[in-house]
């Protein structure tokens, strides 16, 4: 045992000590805190709630009718400035829009309103017509023709309105913001972490094995009495912690950019202590069983790159799995003895406040029987010449 | 005369060719043999030379012996324990030094010391007594906390030598000891290698270097093709002529010429 504790702290202090590989471990995490909340920031942007107060939108409209008056008050998001039946020639407005000047040049036809009220659309002759010019390459002025069309269309459907749906001042949406959020993160979260996890144990794993195998400095290991298992148990344990730290990195990057991505108010986080506690003891299940598995392909390969490509069906496999997980409806325990499915499903229930205690137990002792025959088929490459002197 | 310590008894080994050796080679045999029913033994504090040319099998045996490969058919017995049956025991009897292993270089010399001579289950005091013995007599001490990597070809030499023998062992395994070094770091090595003899160590080397074979040896076997041909005290094989004639003697009789 003591052997294990010894490759153990060796392997530790080759990825902890240097500065590159903590780099590689700790980026992903920074890097998806900061794309996800830049994400984040910029849907924001997108959408209304985002538009600075203190734009000036300036519009051009000639024979606006008084009823349609209210549209310019910009429904108390815009500051519009209108210039009603302005001096200007038509083309001279048109250009200010060209230009820049200003966002919005509306026409409306002679005695719109009347026309409108006479129309029928079963006399066949063309309807009243409102002409909007505006700039598709000025945001402002996209943001203008948005708001305006919208208007215009709303207006034009309570003309014809036979019935209304939902237009009570009422709450229709019955699902609570906690558990939205939580449907949100269920659906999500456990592709990300699977794929965040696999790439944290697959740069260490190829690097430790592999990468060994390829400058020769495993058979050094290989002649000192260390056991074969004790070899392979030692550096699994180390390559599981570095992979959790890398782990922990993208896990606390995801967690923090959330509530700027999905752009919503994190007050009430809809988890508690249970329920992070084993979130933590499925993320460590799944780095043991990633780790074991890619350290089996490390040893198989050849060279660092040589592992990198053998893992990618396995990464592509894990993906799939993580999302049918989402698509498939798991009834029944079954889905909780498939490995690596177990522990998708574990987590999609946690995270969608379905948790399914017995299921959780189940994938528990799966994968602890596959670590453990993954170390066993590890100690037996080990001892298998033809792998570890493959050149 | 001292006992037996390391018995290679019809030591066989033979490796499968693939597609490609089979052409480069122009054969159509599917499996080369590298060593054919090899037998010697080496006494305890003697210095024992395999002779042979390249690919004769003299690495392949020590490969064995080494326990990173095992035997086709036949054993070795290291101080009573098979390579087969116990390689455990065999490799905490053992120091093997190759060109083959290498250190990693992200590491220092002082830090790779200590690893192994942990793993070899030294304890502390003496893992720094012996430390400070062997960095010092091989000029490594000044580079005990530079990252191997920045070292030069004949430092990470020496400290390969050093790690080898980090636990004392009884038997030391050589492949070709002097291989690729630079006269003055030769001369430590060979230097070395009486010194332990003299300690009582018995030493295995491979080589093809007769001058070292006569420096050093008590005794000499010679392999040509992965069989043992001539084996005999050095004295007894040189009486007459010089170990390189009675090497190429020895090639000529069994192969029919030089090639």
């Amino acid at each position: 045992m003591k052997d294990i504790f010894i490759i153990f702290k060796k392997e530790l202090k080759r990825f902890l000590t240097d500065k590159r590989m903590i780099a590689t471990l700790l980026l992903p995490g920074v890097l998806i805190f900061c794309i996800y909340s830049l994400m984040g920031t910029f849907f924001q942007d997108m959408t209304a709630n985002g538009v600075d107060p203190d734009t000036q939108y300036v519009v051009y409209i000639d024979r606006q009718p008084a009823e349609f008056s209210v549209f310019n008050g910009g429904a108390g998001m815009y500051n519009i400035n209108v210039n009603q039946n302005g001096e200007q020639t038509s083309d001279g407005k048109k250009a200010a829009v060209a230009s820049g000047e200003a966002e919005l040049y509306i026409i409306y036809e002679e005695d719109f309103y009347a026309k409108m009220e006479a129309y029928t659309p079963a006399s066949g002759q063309p309807a009243p017509q409102v002409e909007i010019y505006y700039n598709s390459t000025s945001t402002t002025s996209q943001t203008m023709y948005t708001y305006y069309t919208a208007c215009l269309d709303a207006f034009e459907h309570s003309l014809a309105n036979k019935f209304d749906v939902n237009a009570g001042g009422g709450t229709y949406d019955l699902a609570s913001e906690t558990e939205l959020t939580a449907y949100i993160l269920g659906l999500i979260l456990p592709m990300i972490l699977n794929t965040l996890l696999l790439a944290g144990c697959l740069s260490v794993a190829a690097e430790s094995i592999a990468g060994e195998k390829e400058r020769g400095t495993i058979a050094t290991l290989l002649v000192t009495p260390v056991r074969r298992s004790h070899l392979a148990l030692g550096k699994v344990f180390a390559l599981a912690l570095v992979a959790l730290i890398s782990a922990a990195s993208s896990f606390l990057g995801l967690i923090l950019s959330l509530p700027r991505l999905l752009g919503m108010n994190f007050t009430a986080v809809p988890y508690g202590i249970g329920d992070y506690f084993a979130i933590l003891v499925i993320i460590i299940l799944n780095v043991l069983l990633f780790t074991v598995i890619l350290t089996i392909i490390s040893t198989f390969a050849k060279s660092v790159k040589e592992a990198t490509g053998f893992a990618t069906p396995f990464m592509v496999l894990l993906i799939v799995l993580s999302l049918l997980s989402s698509v498939l409806p798991m009834n029944g325990l079954a889905g909780y003895f498939i490995p690596i499915f177990n522990s998708v499903l574990c987590l999609t229930s946690l995270l969608n406040m379905s948790f399914n205690l017995i299921g959780f137990f189940i994938t528990m002792v799966i994968d602890l029987l596959l670590f453990g025959l993954g170390v066993f088929v590890l100690a037996k490459m080990f001892n298998n010449e033809k792998i570890m002197f493959n050149k | 005369m001292n006992q037996e310590i390391l018995k290679v008894e019809n030591l066989t080994k033979t490796f499968r060719l693939s597609l490609k050796q089979r052409k480069i080679e122009k054969t159509t045999l599917t499996e080369k043999i590298a060593v054919d029913k090899l037998s010697f033994s080496v006494r305890e504090g003697e210095i024992y030379g395999l002779l042979g040319p390249n690919g004769a099998g003299k690495t392949t045996t020590l490969r064995v012996i080494a326990t990173l490969i095992r035997p086709g058919g036949g054993d070795v017995f290291v101080d009573g324990a098979s390579v087969v049956h116990d390689p455990d025991a065999v490799r905490r009897q053992i120091g093997f030094l190759t060109s083959e292993l290498k250190l990693e270089e992200f590491f220092t010399p002082g830090y790779l010391f200590d690893f192994f001579a942990e793993l070899h289950g030294l304890s502390s005091d003496v893992a720094r007594e012996r430390k400070k013995y062997l960095f010092e007599k091989f000029g490594i001490d000044e580079f005990a906390e530079v990252k191997v990597g920045d070292l030069s070809t004949g430092m990470k030499q020496k400290i390969s030598l050093v790690i080898s023998i980090v636990h004392d062992p009884k038997i030391i395994i050589f492949d070709e000891p002097t291989n690729g070094l630079d006269v003055l770091t030769a001369r430590t090595v060979t230097d070395f290698l009486e010194e332990l003899k003299k300690d009582g160590k018995t030493i295995l080397l491979s080589t093809h270097i007769f001058s070292l074979v006569e420096k050093l040896c008590d005794r000499v076997g010679i392999i040509i093709d992965g069989k043992m041909v001539r084996e005999d005290t050095l004295a007894a094989l040189t009486a007459e002529k010089s170990l390189e004639d009675v090497f190429f003697d020895v090639y000529r009789e069994v192969k029919g010429g030089i090639a």
